[in-house]
Order: C-alpha cells, then structure tokens, then sequence
C-alpha cells in the first residue's frame, strides 16, 4: 500500500518529522512503499489518483497520504491516529489500494 | 522604489489605527524586481510566517519583465522559449500551482502572508478557498473604485467584459499561508502573448481563441493611462476596509531573518535550473482533450505497436476506482486497434468510450505517420 508525502523543498522541521514518522511506518510493515515528493522538483513516480485529485489550485505543504487519502493537517503530529487510519486502510485489502 | 514614490506612498495609503477586531498587518513595498529573488524573498517570508518569527504581512511589488510558470507545468509545454531566449525574458518556477504568467513594469503582485488560523478566524471562515472569493471581491472593488465592473472568473481569476485582469494562486506551509494575486495595469500584451503557449484545450469553450483576446490591461479598460502606484493604493485602502487589517506604515526592508534565509533559498533554489528546468518524466506520447467532466489526457508508451505503459490524468476521474484498474489493466499489452475494441465493449460510460476512443485514435494516427517516415 502506498503512502505519500510532499514536502518544501528544503524541508521544513515539520516535513523531516513527518517524514521520520512515515519511514517509520514502512520499517515496520514491508507492504508498505512510501514515495516522497519535493514541491517544484522533478518527480518520474506516478502519483496516485488520490493524491491528484487533491492537488489543485492551492498546495498545501506538507501534505501527507495514506493510500491516496490525504490526512488532515491537523493530525500530522499525532502518531496514533495516523497509525489508526494506516490499519484501517490496510486492512480494506490490496484490491482496494491506490496505486 | 525611488524616494519620491516612495514619500507619494506614504502619504497616500490610509492606515487605520486604533480599531478594535482588526487583524494587524505589516505592509511591505520592497524593490525586489528580479524574479528569482523575488520567490527567495516570497518562500523566505512564508517559512519566517510560519515559524513565528515574521508577521502576517502584505507585500507589493513589481518586476522586470519576466515568465513565470506554475509549480507543476514544464516549460516546453507552456512557455515559447525560442521567444523568451531571443528576447532574454528569465523564466522562473513559482512555489505556488496555476498557468504560466507573464510579468513586467506594467503590471503589480501582492501576497498576502498569514498564520492560517488566526486570519481564518478573524474572518469567521473555515475554508482557505473563501479566500478566492473575499480577494476577488477587493479587486472587484478596487475597480469599482475607478468606475468600471468587474466579475469573478473560475476560481480565481477576476475579468472585465470577460476578459482576465487578475489571477490569484495560493500556498500554504506548515502553519502559514499566501495568498497571491496579479493585477495587470498596463502590461505589455503583445510580449505577453508572444511568451505564454497555453493548451489549446484551456480555451476550447471559450469566445476567444488566444491569449491576447483573453486578457485585458486595467488602462485600457479605462481608455485612460493610470499609473501602477494609483491601483495599489486602492487595492491597500479596500483590503483593508473588507478584510478588516490594520496595516503598519509601509516599509521597503525586510527583516534579518527573512533576508537571510532569502539568500539562501535564492542560491539554492530559485536561481538554479534543477528548480527552474525540469524535465518532464518520458511517455511517449500525452494527448489530451475536453469532456464536460473535464479535461482527460492519456500518456502511453507504446513497444513495437503495443501499449507498453498507460497513465490517464487530468481534471476527468472515473466514478469508480475499480473502472479505471480494470481498463488499464486489459489495455497493457494490447495493441491500439484491440485496445479501441475493448473500449467500445467496455461497460464505461459512453462520455468516457469517446473520450478514449478519440485520445487513442490520436495516438494511432502519430504512430501510423511516424511509421511512414
């Protein structure tokens, strides 16, 4: 399952620590493929629909996605509940991941 | 800014003090003209917002004449650079997404800079789109102001007689936002037009047909010659009134924070090619076309005729997720002409069969001319 991050190109402290956090997820669950995005450089993966369909006229840096959902801005600096969203959407299946 | 102007500013921008629920804001009028500096300065102003070292603050300037293309386009595919290399017009990314724009003396920028939450909650707003609409309304007015009227275009644009005179975009990091807008006063549109190469698709429903009939300059609107401080001062004067801010005297310096880490995103950033030069990730061949759903472009990579690698993209989404595995699924690997077939068998919806049938029909046709080469 996919998980996604754009982040400031440099980084901010908050995008290293999402991205900790992310790299994190994907030590501890090898189904897990996390692709980072840097705001305005070169990107080659494609991206989910997901994600495209939220980048739009605003961007919103850092932006964090769990299987193509974006996560509320508001939870960036809690473990738990992203780990929670992460179980629930992996739990749905790989039929059902956006890839 | 020369002393004069800048003494002319200073005594003709209102400021209204002492009023209770106003948000306070520092006003910046800097002398930055250089693109690239510009953005160092715009990104430096924003982290500095978020971090808590800067305040919210509303920054004017204006440029040398200049292209800039949005955060996620390639250049080869909306800037004539032919045009912009013979006439040494510098091309920069911005950090914020929309169309590519063309800058110069005749026209003027603002960006609003804000802690998001507090100046969501000063306007009683949730949702940082409202911004679109309550930023157009100030442009909207500021026109009024000079007795013409203007209307709000898409999302973020503002027109007059339909034809674009504003355009906005937004970014927001971490706990910070921007919101920018360009007002064009009395820009050159013949170098305008000449730089900017917009999709075809982007004026298909439209009365015009090129760039130069969709925009318009303030002045001419007018039918009389204004002069680019004359439109700002009002912009600050109704921001201020509808937004309810209480800006500070203005000032051209930035703080030491800022023009630090304005050097260093400078040097790094802005002025590199890496961020101003990507290349596109190779496909051999995007198409693209309109539905009323919005705009679908297929990017296929064919091997010997055969459909080696699919994407489709664009504002267009299938109803349903599963649709769109399943078809990419059954068309990799398949040649064009068996690809067409399944479409046409497929249990889409006949707006998508067309749409396909017709990007794939594209694709087949170049590839047939390519063959015959």
């Amino acid at each position: 399952m996919r998980l996604e991050l754009l982040l400031a190109a440099p980084p901010t402290r908050r995008c290293k620590a999402l991205e900790e956090m992310f790299k994190q997820f994907v030590s501890e669950n090898p189904k897990l493929k996390l692709d980072i995005y840097y705001a305005g450089t070169a990107c080659s993966i494609p991206t989910t629909r997901g994600f495209k369909k939220t980048i739009n006229k605003t961007i919103k840096i850092p932006m964090a996605f769990i299987n193509g959902k974006p996560i509320p801005k508001e939870l960036h600096n809690d473990i738990e509940k992203i780990r929670a969203i992460l179980s629930e959407e992996f739990s749905k299946g790989e039929s059902n991941w956006d890839d | 800014m020369s002393s004069k102007i800048w003494k002319v500013a200073r005594r003709r921008i209102v400021i209204i003090t002492n009023q209770n629920n106003f948000f306070q804001a520092r006003l910046l009028i800097d002398d930055f003209r250089d693109p690239y500096k510009h953005f160092a300065v715009e990104e430096g102003i924003l982290r500095q917002v978020a971090d808590g070292v800067s305040p919210a603050t509303l920054r004017i300037r204006r440029f040398y004449p200049s292209v800039w293309i949005g955060v996620n386009q390639y250049l080869e595919e909306d800037v004539d650079l032919a045009y912009c290399q013979r006439e040494q017009i510098p091309i920069v990314r911005r950090p914020n997404p929309g169309g590519a724009v063309y800058q110069d003396e005749g026209s003027f920028c603002y960006s609003f800079f804000f802690r998001t939450k507090s100046f969501l909650q000063h306007l009683g707003i949730k949702d940082t789109k409202k911004l679109y609409s309550l930023f157009g309304r100030v442009i909207i007015e500021t026109i009024g102001t000079f007795g013409l009227k203007a209307d709000y275009s898409g999302v973020n644009d503002v027109t007059i007689n339909n034809r674009k005179v504003y355009g906005s975009a937004q970014l927001e990091l971490n706990d910070a936002f921007v919101h920018s807008g360009t007002f064009l006063v009395k820009t050159n549109i013949d170098r305008l037009a000449n730089t900017l190469r917009p999709s075809k698709l982007k004026f298909i429903d439209k009365e015009f047909t090129n760039v130069k009939d969709r925009v318009i300059n303030f002045s001419d609107a007018l039918q009389r010659d204004i002069s680019i401080e004359d439109v700002y001062h009002v912009l600050i004067q109704k921001m201020a009134e509808i937004l309810r801010i209480n800006f500070s005297p203005p000032t051209k310096e930035l703080l030491l924070e800022e023009e630090k880490l304005m050097e260093i995103l400078y040097k790094t950033k802005y002025a590199t090619a890496e961020w101003n030069y990507r290349e596109k990730p190779k496909l051999e061949k995007t198409v693209s076309m309109k539905t009323k759903s919005g705009i679908i472009t297929l990017s296929v990579t064919l091997d010997s005729a055969i459909i080696k690698e699919m994407v489709l993209s664009g504002d267009f989404l299938f109803a349903k997720k599963k649709e769109q595995d399943e078809l990419i699924e059954q068309l990799i690997g398949q040649t064009i002409t068996t690809a067409l077939k399944k479409i046409s068998v497929s249990s889409l919806s006949e707006e998508v069969k067309r749409a396909l049938t017709i990007l794939f029909t594209e694709v087949k046709g170049d590839e047939c001319c390519q063959g015959k080469k």
